[in-house]
């Protein structure tokens, strides 16, 4: 149970599933960027409640590392999903690499050379986006996100 | 990256504008209403250059800015810049402004 907590909520559009992430925090610190890399794992909140896996977490120095963990139980009144921005970067194959910023920081990509803000990142979804992708690069607030998608 | 077109920018106490010249001037049918810091921005990429060089011109004019800070006042300025057709980028420059699978 994410008790009072903000969680950075991570979705990740791919052609044939909406996959949302939740997780339990143990370290406030960690951005989880993957759940069990390939798999496809549910389209409602509910299937993933107690599911445990493997994370993928943002190490901070352009990569990750993983840890086995749990989702937590979705609670509503617990989640505030406000300018949240998310990015899908890939590096050499299919969603190699995923980073999220919070609340408008700022997304490190390694080979870019340069931090971009993430709110620019996330004007920049709707011109970029592509349906026919098979896995498709998707950015948004948390507000579009949540009225179109969260209550599925 | 660079400007696609020549302006000249004009300070007009305190807040500046941009205008198109010369031959750009029959291209560009506008003006760009620019702060400090764009202008700036604006006068370094009259000439080719790398966005640490921008970065640089900002830092050593707000020297107490962070570097974050510098992002955040340069980035979306240059992605406006480039939504806008006014900015010619070359190719290693393409992961600044585009997405790509």
């Amino acid at each position: 149970m994410l008790d009072g907590f903000k969680s950075d909520v991570l979705y990740l559009y791919s052609k044939f599933n909406l996959e949302i992430f939740i997780m339990k925090i143990t370290n406030p610190e960690l951005k989880v960027v993957r759940f069990n890399a390939d798999d496809v794992i549910a389209t409602s909140i509910g299937a993933l409640t107690g599911k445990t896996g493997l994370f993928y977490v943002d190490n901070g120095n352009g990569g990750y590392d993983s840890f086995n963990g749990e989702f937590g139980e979705f609670n509503a009144s617990l989640y505030e999903i406000t300018g949240l921005y998310a990015w899908e970067y890939n590096v050499g194959g299919d969603r190699d690499r995923l980073i999220s910023a919070k609340n408008g920081g700022m997304v490190y990509m390694p080979d870019v050379g340069y931090p971009i803000p993430a709110s620019v990142l996330a004007q920049n979804a709707p011109q970029t986006y592509d349906a026919n992708l098979d896995s498709g690069v998707y950015y948004s607030n948390g507000v579009s996100y949540y009225e179109q998608y969260w209550n599925q | 990256m660079k400007l696609r077109y020549k302006f000249t920018v004009m300070d007009m106490g305190g807040e500046f504008a941009a205008v198109p010249v010369g031959d750009d001037a029959a291209k560009f049918h506008g003006m760009l209403k620019l702060n400090e810091v764009s202008a700036i921005i604006l006068s370094k990429l009259k000439d080719e250059v790398k966005i640490m060089d921008i970065h640089n011109a900002l830092k050593e004019k707000y020297d107490e800015s962070t570097d974050e800070e510098i992002a955040e006042k340069l980035m979306p300025f240059l992605h406006y810049l480039f939504r806008s057709g006014l900015l010619m980028i070359k190719e290693d420059e393409r992961k600044l402004f585009i997405v790509r699978k």
